[in-house]
């Protein structure tokens, strides 16, 4: 039975503005779902003050109230007249992601999912492009389960981070985006049972696992609207520069540009989530556990740029 | 009458391909290895695969829209020969989903790349799902063709 109620995330709430839809909050004393504020409440900075206090990042709707919702966050998110927090417009802007790909990832039809990456990116783009945004505020809006439409979603905004930092072409932005979007579109044919599996993978599991590149690949390389660097973006993520990685076992420059990008966010981002087996690395862990294999895994220019942005991050 | 074209047009494109890639050393007696191959790993095959280790050719029909390929075909060491699959070793890293025609001596394929793996610096193998073998001895056989002008 489809359960009735949905996970939203708070950093996508706005202050001054009724949200429409009936909130709830999950009381860890009796484990139950309370009313929070009704449709019609427009929510004070105080309100979202206290919220952050007490360390509570997400809240519930009703599923019937999901449309007005996301209708919601469609429109905090194209509202760039600076009315509208940017906090609040990231935060919308990754409940939209995460949320689409959900769907659309479900959808099995590659033209709709690539089309709709496409779409994501663009939108992607005017947020993180367009503003003042820090990176340490992305990083306090990002989630950290580690569902393939999340890790997705973060890959595409580091990536849009790392690529701006390296002074890649602006016109390689939105491309690298959706590219990143589409990365682990392979996973989709790996059960939930291995992918959230709380011990180690036995033998077989693993191969299934190192299968999601060319499954990926193999689904999207016939669309004609993606580019070679996409397209070696979900092919070529795990490859290594020192030739360990797979599916292939390239080695340095017979890895993309892009897919060498992908690697270093990509697995920033899985270290950084919560596994079924162990809590989120903090980001400086995350970065030494990278540093040990920068050179063999990583491209360290690109490392060293990613390490950059989150030690300047934490610094801020 | 297509039977000698056929070989005069196998015989003239394995002349003509560029053989200047090297195998890596630990391979050095892959020639002298024919026979049943076991499956390795967990790559599960669906029939047994016979190592025939030969020079053949192989041409891109139909590449992937963001690769685009040469319309000269290439050089490929045949590697392994099943039912319905083929392994090939070559100079360039061919893609999952790309389909081409691989030319034998005595026949060729339809095949499209399922999978490829580096084995040293320029020098990739490939496996590949058949789709049609045109024997040489069968009353029907033609040329592939985008190769029909070139026999005559
Ligand atoms: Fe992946």
């Amino acid at each position: 039975m489809t359960p009735p109620y949905v996970m939203i995330s708070a950093a996508a709430l706005r202050v001054g503005q009724p949200l429409g839809v009936d909130l709830y909050l999950h009381d860890l004393s009796t484990n139950q779902l309370g009313l929070y504020k009704q449709a019609d409440y427009a929510l004070h900075a105080s309100d979202l003050e206290q919220l952050r206090v007490e360390g509570k990042r997400h809240l519930y709707i009703h599923r019937e109230a999901q449309d007005r919702y996301h209708e919601y966050l469609r429109l905090l998110v194209s509202d760039d007249s600076g009315d509208t927090p940017l906090a609040a417009r990231v935060g919308a802007m990754d409940e939209v992601v995460r949320e689409t790909l959900r769907e659309c990832f479900a959808s099995d039809d590659p033209n709709r999912i690539v089309n709709t990456a496409g779409t994501l990116a663009q939108m992607v783009l005017r947020v993180l492009d367009g503003s003042d945004f820090t990176t340490a505020e992305l990083l306090q809006v990002v989630q950290h389960d580690y569902s393939t439409f999340t890790q997705s979603a973060n890959v595409a905004y580091f990536a849009t981070l790392l690529a701006k930092a390296l002074g890649l072409p602006s016109a390689d932005l939105g491309p690298i985006i959706a590219g990143a979007l589409l990365h682990d579109i392979g996973q989709q044919e790996i059960s939930d049972a291995i992918l959230c599996k709380p011990g180690r993978l036995d033998d077989y599991e693993l191969h299934l696992v190192r299968q999601h590149p060319l499954n990926g690949f193999r689904k999207l390389c016939r669309h004609d609207a993606l580019l070679d660097g996409q397209l070696m973006m979900v092919y070529q993520h795990h490859e290594k520069i020192d030739g360990s990685g797979y599916p292939v076992g390239c080695v340095g420059d017979e890895i993309h540009p892009w897919a060498r990008l992908c690697a270093v966010v990509d697995t920033f981002a899985a270290l950084i989530s919560i596994r079924p087996y162990r809590g989120p690395r903090t980001h400086e862990r995350a970065l030494q556990i990278m540093e040990f294999d920068c050179g063999l895994a990583f491209e360290p220019e690109m490392f060293q740029c990613w390490k950059k942005i989150i030690e300047d991050c934490s610094r801020a | 009458m297509l039977e000698k074209d056929y070989r005069r047009l196998f015989a003239s494109l394995r002349e003509s391909v560029d053989w200047q890639f090297e195998l890596p050393a630990t391979m050095n007696d892959f020639f002298d290895r024919q026979g049943h191959s076991a499956a390795t790993g967990l790559n599960v095959r669906r029939s047994p695969r016979i190592r025939t280790r030969h020079k053949a050719v192989m041409h891109f029909s139909d590449p992937l829209p963001a690769f685009p390929r040469p319309a000269m075909p290439v050089a490929i060491y045949t590697n392994d020969l099943s039912r319905t699959g083929f392994g090939c070793i070559c100079r360039e890293q061919l893609y999952p989903g790309e389909r081409v025609h691989i030319l034998l001596p005595n026949c060729w394929l339809e095949a499209t790349i399922a999978r490829g793996r580096r084995l040293g610096p320029e020098c990739f193998e490939a496996g590949a799902l058949l789709s049609a073998a045109h024997l040489l001895e069968n009353p029907g056989f033609r040329l592939p063709p985008w190769a029909a002008s070139r026999a005559v």
